[in-house]
């Protein structure tokens, strides 16, 4: 139903590693560290990334599980836009069920162009939300900055989760 | 699995997923009150988390900032010690410079007190620690040097010139063993020939036992040696003794100069009329 095979069903106990433990440890990082850079196009969200690869490893609903509970975290903390995060990680699950019979979505570059297309999906949602206050070119320099740093660092967010899941380590 | 119940769980997560994001987004509309028990779950369970999280960043930032704070630091300090090393070479050099314009302006002044025409020579070799006890000054023949010229210095004599060369002289000084001057004691005139003994010491010779010379008295050149004029100061006498069986005491004396550390002398070319001040009233200093 899910379109996923009982060989691509990940051991439980790997699954739940990346599930909750990478997961917060990414997250962490991300609210810890990354929302602290003093360059705008820096502060990026890391679980873009994670939600990625978990949206190609993980059967659809623990995706859909994954996104909710991760969202609504990033909400939270957050305090404000809500739903943007959640609806951002759907986003990229749907995107990734939409074109996995189109692309070999096991590639890295694959994944690096998702993380990309999800942050510019996120920067511009997040500037629709807030409004008018913002100039334009500046929402969209951010953005696209945003974008580009994203692409950059997130073959360092989705390698270990590669690394737990693949079948060499099993 | 039965097909209908395919459909049931389909409709579940659809609802699920769709009440999930209901109630997500409701949140937006929501006047700003305390967290619900979701809300306060996930701050309560991630938050402490969250914070050690930063204090420890927090921590390892501070150590990486003081690194690099200390690392500076560090350039810096050695940057201030290349730059302290350089003015406290240049500080010595002004010292210097203060000190040999001190000396030169008491020689300066002695020799304006002299009123006779004298050469001004920088001691270039010094070798009073030798057997001859001799310096070379950098003033020669070409300057009118000659022997037998006296050598002064701002506090008395120093010796004589020996022999030239074109631009150098070597003097005799009062110290050396062979050196000989005409004195006097500048209190009674008691008179004697003084003599080199060490380094730092000269004997005021042949002066009869039944003479009156104290430790403390001035002497003086008396004049009569063909070579210093009279009057220039000579030394202190510092020690007499007395042998009744010797015809001559013994009277050791310090030279007014201090011959080891001497840089710059005046070498007299005339005889002069030396000022008064030069010749009296100044055995006790």
């Amino acid at each position: 139903m899910w379109g996923v095979s009982e060989s691509q069903v990940t051991p439980w106990g790997r699954f739940l590693v990346i599930f909750f433990g990478y997961s917060l440890f990414v997250y962490i990082i991300g609210t810890v560290m990354v929302s602290r850079f003093p360059w705008m196009f820096a502060r990026v969200d890391l679980m873009v990334a994670v939600c990625v690869e978990v949206a190609g490893r993980f059967p659809p609903p623990a995706s859909i599980l994954w996104c909710f509970l991760w969202g609504y975290v990033g909400d939270v903390f957050q305090g404000r836009l809500w739903g943007l995060h959640c609806a951002t990680y759907l986003t990229v699950v749907y995107l990734h069920r939409l074109w996995r019979g189109q692309m070999n979505v096991q590639s890295l570059g694959y994944g690096v162009l998702l993380v990309g297309l999800g942050v510019v999906l996120q920067g511009l949602a997040a500037a629709a939300i807030v409004g008018p206050g913002f100039e334009t070119t500046a929402v969209i320099m951010t953005t696209v900055g945003q974008a580009v740093f994203s692409m950059m660092i997130s073959p360092l967010v989705m390698g270990p989760i590669r690394w737990v899941l693949s079948e060499k380590n099993r | 699995m039965p097909d209908w119940l395919r459909r049931m769980r389909l409709v579940a997560v659809i609802v699920a997923m769709g009440g999930a994001m209901l109630y997500i987004l409701s949140l937006n509309f929501r006047p700003p009150a305390q967290m619900d028990r979701l809300q306060r779950t996930v701050v309560e369970t991630l938050g402490p988390l969250l914070h050690v999280s930063r204090k420890a960043t927090q921590t390892v930032e501070k150590w990486v900032q003081s690194y690099v704070s200390l690392r500076h630091v560090q350039e810096e300090n050695e940057l201030l010690k290349k730059h302290r090393a350089s003015l406290e070479s240049e500080l010595v050099r002004y010292q210097e410079a203060f000190l040999e314009n001190q000396r030169l302006r008491r020689l300066l002044d002695f020799r304006d007190s002299l009123q006779v025409e004298t050469v001004a020579a920088e001691v270039v070799v010094q070798n009073a620690a030798g057997w001859s006890r001799t310096i070379i000054v950098n003033k020669g023949y070409r300057h009118g040097v000659q022997p037998d010229m006296p050598v002064v210095g701002d506090e008395g004599v120093v010796g004589y010139v020996l022999d030239v060369s074109e631009q150098y002289a070597r003097v005799l000084l009062l110290t050396d063993r062979d050196s000989a001057v005409d004195a006097l004691v500048q209190r009674n005139r008691v008179r004697g020939i003084l003599g080199g003994v060490d380094t730092d010491t000269c004997e005021l010779r042949y002066v009869r036992s039944n003479q009156d010379v104290r430790p403390g008295d001035l002497v003086v050149t008396s004049g009569k040696d063909g070579i210093f004029p009279g009057g220039l100061r000579l030394g202190v006498v510092k020690q007499v003794t007395k042998d009744p069986s010797a015809l001559f005491q013994q009277i050791i004396v310090v030279p007014t100069v201090q011959l080891s550390v001497l840089q710059e002398v005046l070498i007299l070319k005339s005889l002069p009329n030396f000022p008064v001040q030069w010749l009296e009233g100044t055995a006790k200093e």
